[in-house]
């Protein structure tokens, strides 16, 4: 937290957990798999990111998805797909 | 930006007329709760390519996380997407063509209540006198006496807040294309979150923004966080 709004950081995990799971565009077609489990994610995860972020900050644990992401799941899957952006 | 989807699935694009859609294949059920650590992973993994895809193309409609889409009997998955390209095409142009050229930015402003409680006793009067008269009083008018001043810190406390809020976005709105609203969030140490919001703002807007922040970071007791440029999140539905 800083006294001044400049310069203007990073976004923390904590910050984009809003953003990516409350908001962002909707695909509102009978296609799209049930969402049920998000909010669920929401509530349960936002002390366990911010946890996250502090053992980052003290260079305890590497940055998620850097070095921890799963690399084993390269075999493409045709039954559906995820729309990123 | 090959491998970069989620647990490092290959992108690819899914294009109808002038509109394309960033996507990789995945199981047909949504992302669970997986370890803090894993989920964490994929939501960032969202997020660069969203990032990634506004970086280049400048404008961009992130779609939320875990928005998967199945296929049909008769359709694939990449066919479905392509038709709801088709079907939603006027209203995402629409869209995109309103968030051209803006960025958004969160804006925090926290306060610490205790240093502003501390600033409200001393220059309230009432709440002087009632301190010098408490020593003249029994034990028990004398707690009534103190609890009744610190209801009446609490109701000015509140008042407080609310007033700070309310210049919070008249400082803020005159900046911004949009404005949203988001709940306070957990602030560390003895400060509190007054206002949690998310502005969409062009190039000048932006400029206005920072300026009108620093001023409002140099009132009494409030600390302002800005944080970005970000995908406009908060102002594509």
């Amino acid at each position: 937290m800083s006294s001044t709004p400049l310069p203007a950081p990073s976004a923390s995990l904590v910050d984009l957990l809003d953003r990516l799971l409350d908001r962002g565009l909707v695909v509102n077609a009978d296609v799209v798999i049930s969402l049920a489990d998000v909010p669920l994610i929401g509530l349960n995860l936002r002390a366990a990111l911010a946890g996250i972020e502090t053992m980052l900050s003290y260079g305890v644990m590497a940055q998620p998805g850097e070095e921890g992401a799963a690399r084993g799941l390269e075999t493409p899957h045709p039954q559906a797909g995820t729309p990123s952006g | 930006m090959g491998g970069m989807g989620i647990d490092g699935n290959r992108l690819y694009t899914v294009a109808h007329q002038d509109l394309c859609a960033l996507a990789h294949d995945c199981p047909a059920q949504p992302y669970g709760l997986a370890t803090p650590e894993a989920t964490a992973a994929r939501l960032l993994a969202h997020h660069r390519v969203v990032q990634a895809a506004w970086e280049r193309w400048g404008t961009v409609l992130p779609i939320a996380f875990n928005t998967i889409i199945r296929a049909g009997q008769d359709t694939s998955a990449r066919g479905n997407l392509e038709a709801w390209l088709r079907a939603e095409r006027v209203t995402l142009k629409e869209k995109l063509d309103a968030l051209a050229a803006k960025t958004e930015y969160a804006v925090q402003v926290f306060w610490d209540p205790n240093l502003v409680a501390q600033s409200l006793a001393s220059s309230n009067p009432d709440s002087q006198n009632g301190e010098d008269q408490m020593g003249a009083l029994s034990p028990g008018l004398a707690y009534m006496h103190r609890l009744r001043l610190q209801r009446q810190l609490q109701r000015d406390l509140h008042a407080r807040a609310a007033a700070e809020l309310e210049h919070v976005c008249a400082t803020v709105h005159p900046c911004a294309e949009g404005v949203h609203v988001g709940t306070v969030q957990p602030a560390p140490g003895k400060q509190r979150m007054l206002a949690n919001l998310s502005c969409l703002v062009s190039p000048q807007g932006y400029l206005r923004l920072v300026a009108e922040l620093e001023r409002l970071a140099e009132r009494p007791g409030l600390s302002v966080r800005l944080v970005g440029p970000l995908p406009p999140y908060s102002f594509c539905r």
